[in-house]
């Protein structure tokens, strides 16, 4: 083994060591859902928190540190074995039995709901906050959020004109919906000052290349992860009806990060902010 | 002639089998034992061997502990120990039923599946978890989280009383024409979970899915005193058709020339299977395979005769489940793998080899 | 005595079977021979009790059919099908011992196991007792399920006569195994008191084995008898609605034939080789 190696081992030891110490130090959380995860970071908990779940993909500590499975299939005995004391998790963690067994085992679960709003966020802050046992943290984080907000809504109302934004979630190349009213996009695309171009469509449906062509957008939103899965952005241009489009006319597509773009966690003024700007550039 | 004289030299041949079979139930019981026991003490959670009996005994009132913590005696008790008592549930109420129905329609591919009870049972969960919010809250409002497990249990046994009324025309009820029904019903059932599949929004989806992918973590205690009656009592009671089913293999009327009531048989095995499996599917989801495969393993080691394929199938159903599930929960810890995807992805192969090997013999 | 009084069998008003009486005599061997669709099988059938006659009853031992419970019947009764297939693979002492299926209770005794074993000797398939059914041939196969329906009969129900019910039992196999089969039920019928009843095509056969004829046209029974004073050359000619005449192979048997011999267009029927009535005992095996 070279010294090099030997370093990293111990040092990678050591911060292990001071990791445990830390977490058996104050509250052991398991963090599930991205937001829920974003706000432990954010309110300066994030050393208490022992797991999250896959959808925690910020920031990076959140996302390399151990995963408890998706939130909406957790396992009882999986949770368990980290030995949490809280298990913060959002609305849409479950199965509900789960969440159950968890509370019968003598683990504190707190559920944080999940709308599409700021004021959703600014309560899950507060929630988490207590929780936490840093109200007096919360507030100041609650407060710069406020002014983040007020500003993005400022600059946001600022930027001229209304683009007619599809939205697109491709968890794989052959399964594509589009997303209607109801949905985070939605709540996204109006934040940015954009209109969803299927508002006369409820929730997430399956895409057709007619409705699209009908619904005429002038951009195409999509997630990062759904570039992925599409095999490259070019390919968005080959779904059907896309390229009669005028965002297929002027081959506009803005590709986001999904829990950045639909976390609404605390990164959500400066997600809208940068949505608004990307949806009327070029 | 003397032939006609029933005089037999010697040992009593032909009985080759028998040692296969008496050992057969014993050591699938002791294997299941050691199963189980081995996934009680296995898990993310780490509490050993020495812990749970510890616990065991302490429960029993044998032992006095002042050492056990709430979360341990959690873990043991309200995780491991109904998943693993239900695991066995489903295991031995797929395996018989699975035996009873391929003895019954005297199809080797016959399953729980065949005759509708599983997709019924799916639509009925569909439609619980879809439109449950709006069209039937009043209900489960009552029954709470009876909900579910009691539309898929009524839905299995709506698709298979569907199925067999379809099926009989005075009085008799034609294999055939079972299985073209149960076809007929599987595909309504699955346009309809289609439907809901379309209507459903994003949580609903994701419930469904989960539902359909088969789990045995749900059921606490509460749950499984529902469901332990009903899955015992039947595969009790289907145990017992074993004679019978052993004179159907001739057809429908030799048996009847045998003194088997066919009609009588076909009414009570699909009564049974449809409430075992509708029990267990509505708790567990949907677990494909065990129930074709567990009969099919045994009828390999020792012959198709039911007096030891019903019991076996029981047992090896039970044995597989309990492993697949202890697999499944350990494999990607803390996470969790879906059960249906590891009974297949254990089974399958093993089947698959076993009819390559046995192919010629087995003479189909 | 299994016997059939006016018994009328009709399906959507039409008749299957008119107004047939018959008699089944412990200890004989009788034929039932007919074309196609003159009611053979549906006489059968109300025979062991799977049809309801539309009229008449059919009483067994002296008690209406209808009266038995079917574990009953199947103690007094075995019926042969022509052809089984098994849906699993059991073996053919398994096979055999379903025939002791309505006298023991889910285990078979030691008792059981023997007379299934006996009977499978009885028709020379003792050294298969152990073997696949399916990997059996078909004289084989043919022989374990005569097995098993003997050894259903195998011990009279009490002291009352019991029957044996055989449709069309020799039809898929070859001449050496129609003559070993129907030698043994003949056989049994004479030396256990065994009533048999075999739809036959095969009209050589029919006059080699059988004790008495039931000749069927129609529905109806057109003539039943001593196997020698059915079988007539004139009887059977209009009875199937071809000519037939009997040959004298010389040695007091004869063969019948189909074709009238001024055209001299013979064809014979499938049995070639008759000779005197002797008993045939032979139960040889497969190879």
């Amino acid at each position: 083994m070279t010294r090099i190696a030997r370093c990293v081992w111990i040092s990678a030891g050591l911060l292990a060591l001071i990791g445990s110490v830390i977490a058996a130090d104050g509250q052991r959380v398991v963090a599930v859902g991205g937001a829920v995860t974003e706000i432990a970071f954010a309110l300066g908990k994030g050393g208490s928190v022992v797991a999250s779940d896959t959808t925690s993909t910020y920031p990076e500590t959140a996302a390399k540190m151990t995963k408890i499975g998706y939130m909406r299939s957790l396992a009882a005995e999986g949770v368990l074995s980290l030995r949490p004391d809280l298990v913060l998790a959002t609305a849409e963690a479950g199965p509900a039995n789960v969440l159950g067994q968890l509370r019968n085992a003598g683990v504190k679960v707190e559920v944080l709901p999940a709308t599409h709003t700021f004021e959703n966020l600014r309560d899950n802050v507060r929630l988490a906050a207590t929780a936490f046992n840093v109200e007096a943290d919360g507030s100041k984080l609650i407060g710069s959020l406020d002014r983040e907000w007020r500003d993005t809504r400022r600059d946001v109302a600022a930027l001229p004109g209304a683009p007619r934004v599809l939205f697109i979630l491709a968890h794989a190349a052959n399964r594509l919906l589009v997303a209607g009213t109801g949905t985070g996009a939605d709540a996204m695309i109006r934040y940015a000052g954009g209109v969803n171009a299927l508002a006369d469509v409820q929730g997430y449906k399956p895409l057709s290349g007619e409705a699209l062509v009908q619904a005429a957008p002038d951009v195409i939103l999509i997630t990062a992860e759904g570039i992925t899965a599409l095999g490259g952005p070019e390919k968005v241009w080959e779904l059907p009806g896309v390229s009669l489009t005028p965002a297929g006319q002027h081959q506009r597509l803005v590709a986001m990060d999904a829990q950045y773009l639909l976390g609404f966690g605390p990164r959500l003024p400066r997600a809208t902010l940068e949505l608004a700007r990307r949806l009327r550039a070029g | 002639m003397s032939a006609l004289n029933p005089s037999v030299n010697g040992a009593l041949p032909g009985l080759h089998r028998i040692p296969v079979g008496r050992l057969l139930l014993p050591t699938l019981a002791i294997a299941l034992l050691a199963c189980a026991l081995f996934a009680l003490c296995t898990g993310a959670y780490s509490l050993g061997a020495k812990q749970v009996v510890v616990l065991l005994l302490a429960k029993l009132g044998l032992v006095q502990t002042d050492a056990v913590s709430m979360q341990d005696n959690a873990v043991l008790f309200s995780l491991r120990l109904p998943r693993v008592v239900f695991g066995i549930l489903v295991g031995a109420g797929l395996g018989a039923c699975g035996a009873a129905l391929q003895g019954l329609f005297r199809n080797p591919l016959a399953d729980p599946t065949l005759i509708g009870v599983m997709s019924g049972a799916g639509l009925a969960a569909a439609t619980v978890i879809v439109l449950g919010a709006v069209w039937i809250h009043g209900l489960s409002r009552i029954l709470g989280p009876f909900t579910l497990p009691l539309a898929a249990f009524l839905g299995g046994l709506a698709a298979t009383t569907l199925v067999y009324r379809v099926a009989t025309s005075e009085g008799r009820s034609p294999v055939a024409l079972m299985l073209l029904a149960g076809i007929a019903v599987n595909a309504i059932a699955e346009a309809g979970i289609g439907l809901f599949t379309y209507l459903a929004d994003d949580q609903q989806l994701r419930n469904l899915s989960a539902w359909r992918l088969g789990s045995v973590a749900g059921p606490g205690w509460r749950e499984l005193s529902v469901v332990a009656p009903v899955v015992v009592l039947s595969v009790a009671a289907l145990m017992r058709m074993a004679k019978p089913l052993n004179a159907l293999v001739l057809g429908e009327a030799p048996a009847g020339h045998l003194g088997v009531d066919v009609q009588s048989l076909k009414r009570r095995v699909i009564v049974l299977t449809a409430l075992c499996t509708g029990a267990v599917t509505a708790y567990c989801g949907m677990i494909f395979f065990v129930g074709l495969m567990a009969p099919h393993m045994v009828r390999l080691v020792c012959g198709s005769d039911n007096r030891l394929v019903l019991p076996g199938g029981a047992l090896l159903g039970a044995l597989l489940i309990v492993v697949a599930d202890t697999v499944a929960r350990t494999l990607v810890a803390p996470a969790e793998l879906p059960i249906g995807v590891l009974t297949a992805l254990l089974g399958a192969p093993f089947f698959i080899a076993l009819l390559l090997r046995n192919r010629r013999e087995w003479g189909m | 005595m299994l016997t059939a009084e006016s018994v009328t069998v009709k399906v959507a008003s039409r008749a299957l079977l008119q107004d047939v009486s018959l008699a089944v005599h412990p200890g004989e061997l009788l034929a039932i021979l007919g074309e196609n669709g003159a009611g053979k099988s549906t006489l059968l059938k109300t025979l062991t009790g799977d049809l309801q006659p539309s009229a008449g009853t059919v009483t067994m031992n002296g008690r209406r059919l209808q009266d038995w419970t079917a574990t009953q019947r199947a103690r007094a009764r075995a019926v042969l099908a022509q052809e089984t297939h098994l849906a699993f693979a059991f073996d053919a002492l398994q096979i055999a011992l379903l025939g002791r299926y309505p006298h023991c209770d889910s285990t078979p005794a030691k008792r059981d196991v023997e007379i299934a074993l006996a009977a499978l000797a009885l028709v020379g398939c003792a050294h298969l007792q152990s073997q696949s059914y399916p990997t059996l041939s078909g004289g084989e196969r043919a022989r374990v399920q005569l097995a098993r329906v003997l050894a259903q009969v195998w011990e009279n129900a009490g002291d009352k006569p019991s029957y044996l019910l055989l449709d069309e039992p020799v039809a898929s196999l070859d001449l050496a195994h129609r003559e070993s089969v129907l030698g043994i039920a003949r056989d049994l019928a004479h030396e256990r008191g065994l009533g048999v009843v075999a739809i036959l095509h095969d009209l050589n056969l029919a006059a080699v084995y059988a004790d008495r004829v039931a000749l069927m046209k129609d529905g109806r029974l057109r003539s039943t008898g001593r196997t020698d004073d059915v079988l007539r050359a004139d009887v059977l000619s209009d009875c199937f609605g071809i000519p037939i005449r009997s040959i004298d192979t010389g040695a007091g048997g004869c063969v019948f034939a189909v074709g009238s011999a001024g055209r001299g267009r013979v064809h014979y029927t499938e049995a070639g080789r008759i000779d005197a009535r002797g008993p045939i005992t032979t139960a040889r095996s497969d190879s």
